[in-house]
């Protein structure tokens, strides 16, 4: 159509627009509508190609010719109803057939509607339309935009009577008929024929199944109809029933719809619309829609889809009431004729409209009655009943709304009953007005029952409460009311389940599970504890009928007292056995004992663990070496460091504050602390740290870990002094075994008590021999006769506490044989400085005294079996050099004087000797008298001036005064200078003098010997005076002498009292000094 | 020249003793121990008895304090020759004045020569003739 004339100018143009408006005003339906329009524009624009795409359900229908490929392929699938005007240009489809077109330039004319637009017409063309041709067009389309609209609106306003109209068939067919199977009939037709649809189909849902059938369908082969099943638990279909309203399927053989695919697509059924039939929100049927063709139902549709299905709902209900009604009627009209039970009814005005025999009975009542108006009033008043007419009138008018109610009604007489009327609501043939029933059934039995429950129910202290089938409280005491503070009514609540959910009681067993356990046959007995610190004892049990629990019975009994004392005693006993087990801890602590404190600390970690309920114990010592805490013993496997005292640690704090210190807060390792210090009397000896992970510690805690500290100190210091004293012991025990003096210890008795293996050698007594023997008997003393005995040696150390210091005594052994001994006597003081004991030491001094006389007499023989040789060499010498026998040659005289000299030499050597032997056994003694020094002075030099002459040596003495005389041993101080000048000429240089000078100084008079000679080294000064410190220098040699002259010298200066020493210089000359005391008085005495 | 008693154990120094005073004119009797020399005092009156201490059978302290009881024999001066060494000397020398020992010599400290000396001036001093005329 559009390759027709072109409008080639405006009046044409204009014209070609009226032309097409006034069309479009004609058209009828939107069909015709779009033609016109895209022939109008296929008029204004020959070179152009239109096409009008419109929404039709979630599609958009492609009506023109010209795109036949599109048209071919039906519909786009484009839903989206709000594409802008640039969207529909760039649609796939538009711009393939732009290109199919050779007509590149697309543009969109929108089909407006209220709200979404309808569509667009689309315009191909080569070159871009002018202005004018965009502006024609789209006042074109506008119109045709509103003519389209007012088709829409006469369609749903047609729609709408349709569907009215619908309505009204099928609810005339409902109202109108109680045979289901036609109104269903009627149904589906009207709903195939509004639908435009090629089969419409019932599914039912028959009772207590999930599965859905097809009960009746129009326009489907009987095989599908038979084929279809639904399974209603199936995924897709509990999805859709859940939706609870109509569902559209456009594709339904896409998917395996409802698992039934493969039927459907045999029956060649393309799209569907599902209503569900619900009667109170359950499924029980679904009215399908189907058709051959795809298509999208619109919502409208779905909407109405709902409307059929409610009336389905509708039908389906009347049709079920009425089947039940019919079978009713039958039933009441069989149980009304054979029932013992009373029965009457009433209709809406209160007459009574059916009596049977019970009933006339009770109430006295005739034939004539029915049909009489009857008021409940006048029920009561007939003779001899009794009822609560208040109560039984609110019972007709809650009967009345549709409530059953019940009474009891009492008949007296000597044939004493209980009834119970129930009221029921009860459907008159006239609609909307109802009836009454009443059925009354003697219930004496249950009454005296329940009179005797009830009797129970009051006496009983307990709470008491009976469930019925459900669960519901059917009754229940005061005092149940009062245990759970339940209020109001409480009939027809579930107390297991509502009213003990309460946040004020809790409850040892889930009540809701605790009451289906009973239901479930069970008795079971729990606790109830309220927020008022109440407990309450709940025993529930099941009351069985047929075997079949039909209620329940619960007690309740207020167990507060009992369970207060009951924890109260609890508590008491669990203290009473904690402070027991305290106790018997810590006596077991008391009875570990012993000095092995290694073995004592681990049995005091196990047992301060237990004690005090702690994970780790540990024992710190103050070593005094280190200054630190040692751990000695711990529970853990490795032992905590040593701190110092000036760690901030808690056992440090705790040992220099003496305090225990426990930790409020965990440490990083997760535990609380306590250290105790372990203190003996004012000395801190370590502490103890317990450690545990519960709770921190509290002061019973510390009490008891106090406690345990203290037992410890003592242990530690017991076992400290312990170790001292064994090791003292053990130190003064190998002394007593091992030394060579005898010991024996006596007490204040004189019996031995101690005695040591020496002094069993020295005494020849055994030691268990002497042990408990009185100490002189043992220790036996050999008097020498004409000598008395003093007072014992025991006497003075026992009595008079004095010390004897080594004092020989001769001892007689056991064996007989006398031994010289040296005893020191000691008396032994306990700490108040009492006298308890003694002690006595012996030496053995036999051996040396043995030992001395060998020494002396050997001296003295030596001495005199040496000299008589010398003695006769010498003499024999003397006379031959005197020429006494005969001339000599001058050799034999030299060589004569040699052997002289050697031979006077080997004569001072012996004399030396001796001197130095007597010196050392002190057996030296001199014969002190005031001695004038001169006079020996001048001896000497007497004797020595020809020795000095030989030697070029002048002996000058200084003589400066008159010298006082001194206290010495004439013999002895001759011997002193003697040696003194002889070594003085021995060591001077030749040509010199040695000079001999005494001078008072204080009391002493000291001489010095001089000489100038070669002098004496340091070294050697310091040997000077020693034995053999003979001097080693140039001279020596031809000096001869034995090196015992100066040792001689100091010794007999020094037991003159007096002094030797010397000073020299090396080269140049000694000076020998010695002082000696002054005789002061004997000179003028003499 | 004068008659001297010599006490001495030792035959060499006999003599050599002998000698020497044989050599100075004098007549020396020998006695080797105490015993010997109490025995020769019955037969022998000696100006001088030249004594030695440590001998056999009885020593010079005892022979001393024997001739000492002698009325007869007391007033024969007595020199004392030993060879015990000084300090014994010295312990013994109180014992030697307070028998009456005029002289108390060690002998390896004296020549023969010497000894005669000493014993001419005890000799002198107790007044024998023959010295005093000699001098």
């Amino acid at each position: 159509m559009s390759l027709s004339e072109p409008a080639t100018n405006q009046s044409d143009m204009l014209a070609a627009v009226t032309d097409a408006l006034l069309e479009l005003s004609k058209t009828d339906s939107p069909t015709t509508v779009l033609d016109v329009t895209t022939t109008a524009i296929a008029k204004l624009a020959p070179d152009c190609f239109a096409s009008a795409f419109t929404y039709t359900g979630s599609h958009v229908d492609v009506t023109d010719e010209h795109t036949i490929s599109l048209a071919r392929r039906g519909r786009l699938t484009y839903p989206d109803r709000k594409l802008t005007i640039a969207a529909w240009c760039k649609l796939p489809e538009v711009t393939g057939l732009a290109a199919q077109l050779g007509a590149p330039i697309v543009t969109a004319f929108p089909l407006k509607g209220r709200p979404e637009i309808r569509g667009a017409i689309i315009l191909w063309s080569a070159s871009k339309p002018s202005r004018e041709l965009s502006a024609v067009i789209a006042a074109i389309v506008n119109t045709a935009s509103e003519r389209l609209g007012r088709f829409s609106l006469e369609m749903s306003v047609a729609s709408s009577i349709a569907q009215t109209l619908l309505l009204q068939t099928t609810t005339q067919a409902i109202s109108g008929s109680l045979n289901f199977d036609d109104i269903v009939d009627t149904l589906i037709a009207q709903a195939k024929k509004f639908f435009h649809v090629d089969a419409v189909s019932l599914l039912m849902r028959p009772d207590g199944t999930d599965t859905m059938t097809i009960y009746h369908s129009l326009g489907l082969s009987k095989e599908y109809v038979k084929a279809v099943t639904i399974d209603l638990t199936s995924p897709t279909t509990s999805k859709l029933a859940a939706e609870h309203k109509p569902v559209s399927i456009t594709d339904a053989s896409h998917g395996n719809f409802l698992n039934q695919s493969k039927i459907i697509a045999d029956e060649g059924i393309r799209s569907m619309l599902v209503a569900p039939v619900e009667i109170d929100g359950e499924l029980i049927a679904a009215l399908t829609m189907c058709s051959k063709i795809t298509r999208q139902f619109t919502p409208a549709e779905e909407h109405f889809s709902g409307s059929l299905a409610s009336q389905a709902a509708t039908a389906i209900t009347n049709a079920r009431l009425h089947t039940s009604l019919v079978s009713a009627a039958r039933d009441v009209e069989q149980t009304r004729n054979h029932m013992e039970d009373g029965l009457l009814i009433f209709d809406h005005e209160d007459r009574l409209t059916y009596s049977n025999k019970p009933a006339d009975k009770l109430f006295n009542l005739t034939s004539k009655d029915v049909g009489r108006i009857m008021r409940v009033t006048t029920l009561a008043e007939s003779g001899g009943i009794t009822v609560n007419i208040e109560k039984a009138r609110a019972i007709v008018a809650l009967a009345r709304a549709g409530q059953t109610g019940r009474i009891t009604i009492e008949r007296a007489g000597e044939d004493h009953r209980y009834y119970e009327a129930l009221f029921t609501d009860y459907a008159t043939d006239i609609p909307g007005a109802h009836g009454l029933m009443v059925s009354i059934r003697d219930i004496t039995p249950m009454y005296l029952e329940k009179e005797k429950l009830a009797a129970i129910q009051s006496n009983i202290l307990d709470g008491l409460m009976i469930l019925d089938e459900n669960g519901f409280i059917e009754d229940c005491n005061e005092e149940w009311l009062r245990l759970f503070s339940l209020k109001g009514e409480v009939h027809g609540h579930r107390f297991f389940s509502e009213l003990a959910l309460r946040p004020d009681l809790t409850f040892d067993r889930d009540p809701t599970e605790l009451i289906e356990s009973v239901f479930g046959g069970k008795r079971h007995t729990t606790y109830a504890h309220t927020a008022t610190g109440q407990h309450i004892q709940l025993s529930v049990g099941p009351i069985f009928t047929g075997g079949r629990a039909t209620g329940a019975i619960a007690t309740a009994r207020d167990i507060t007292p009992l369970v207060e004392k009951t924890v109260e005693a609890n508590e008491m006993a669990a203290k009473a056995q904690r402070h027991l087990r305290e106790l018997s801890g810590l006596a077991e602590l008391s009875s570990i004992v012993g000095f092995n404190v290694q073995n004592i600390y681990r049995k005091y970690l196990s047992k301060i663990s237990i004690l005090t309920r702690s994970d780790e114990v540990n024992i710190f010592l103050y070593d005094p070496n280190l200054q630190q805490l040692v751990c000695e013993e711990s529970t853990r496997d490795e032992k905590p460091d040593s701190l110092g005292l000036d760690s901030t640690n808690a056992v440090a704090h705790a040992f220099v504050s003496r305090r225990g210190f426990a930790s409020d807060e965990p440490d990083e390792s997760n535990l609380f602390h306590l250290a105790m210090p372990v203190v003996h009397h004012s000395k801190t000896l370590g502490v103890l740290l317990v450690e545990r992970a519960s709770q921190p510690y509290s002061d019973h805690d510390a009490k008891l870990l106090r406690l345990v500290a203290t037992r410890l100190a003592v242990l530690v210091e017991n076992a400290t002094l312990y170790h001292d004293v064994n090791a003292r012991r053990e130190r003064w025990e190998a002394v007593f075994r091992f030394t060579d003096e005898g010991i024996v210890i006596f007490d204040r008795r004189g019996a031995v008590v101690g005695f040591n293996p020496a002094a069993a050698e020295i005494t020849g007594h055994e030691i268990t021999d002497a042990i408990t023997r009185p100490f002189e008997r043992v220790v036996k003393a050999v008097v020498s006769e004409g000598r008395t005995l003093g007072p014992s040696p025991l006497v003075r150390v026992l009595t008079d506490g004095h010390t004897i210091a080594k004092t020989e005594q001769m001892l007689e052994t056991r064996m007989g044989t006398r031994i010289w001994t040296e005893i020191s006597y000691s008396p032994i003081f306990d700490d108040a400085g009492q006298i308890t004991s003694g002690i006595a030491l012996i030496r053995n001094v036999q051996r040396d005294r043995e030992v001395e006389a060998i020494k002396s007499d050997f001296i003295s023989i030596v001495s005199h079996e040496l000299r008589t040789p010398l003695t006769a060499i010498k003499g024999f010498l003397s006379m031959v050099l005197k020429h006494d026998f005969g001339e000599l040659t001058d050799k034999q005289f030299h060589y004569l004087s040699r052997v002289y000299q050697s031979n006077q030499r080997m004569i001072d050597l012996v004399e030396d000797l001796l001197d130095v032997s007597y010196i050392e056994s002190g057996k030296i003694s001199l014969t002190i008298n005031p001695v004038a020094i001169e006079a020996i002075i001048s001896e000497v030099v007497a004797e020595l001036g020809a020795k000095g002459a030989a030697s070029q040596i002048m002996i000058k003495l200084k003589r400066r005064q008159r010298l006082p005389l001194v206290l010495a041993d004439e013999t002895r101080l001759h011997q002193i200078l003697l040696n003194l000048v002889d070594n003085a000429i021995k060591y001077s240089t030749p040509g010199t003098q040695v000079e001999i000078d005494c001078q008072v100084v204080g009391d002493e008079l000291v001489t010095t010997v001089a000489d100038h000679g070669v002098g004496i080294t340091k070294n050697q000064l310091d040997r000077l005076f020693t034995k053999f410190g003979r001097i080693y220098n140039p001279m020596s040699v031809q000096a001869g002498g034995t090196g015992l002259g100066l040792y001689i010298v100091k010794n007999l200066v020094e037991n003159h009292g007096g002094r030797i020493w010397v000073t020299s210089q090396e080269g140049k000359g000694s000076k020998f000094k010695f002082a000696l005391p002054i005789a002061k008085q004997l000179p003028l005495l003499k | 020249m004068a008659k001297i008693l010599l006490v001495e154990d030792d035959a060499i120094l006999v003599e050599m003793y002998q000698a020497k005073f044989e050599l100075e004119g004098h007549e020396v009797h020998i006695a080797t121990n105490g015993e010997d020399c109490l025995k020769a005092l019955e037969t022998f009156e000696p100006e001088l008895i030249l004594l030695d201490i440590l001998m056999p059978k009885l020593n010079g302290f005892h022979v001393l304090k024997e001739i000492k009881k002698q009325p007869e024999l007391r007033q024969i001066p007595v020199i004392l020759l030993t060879n015990l060494g000084q300090a014994e000397v010295d312990m013994n020398q109180e014992l030697a004045k307070a028998l009456g020992v005029n002289d108390y010599l060690i002998k390896s400290h004296h020549t023969p020569d010497e000894v005669v000396t000493k014993a001419v001036k005890v000799l002198k001093a107790s007044g024998h003739k023959a010295s005093q005329d000699e001098a």
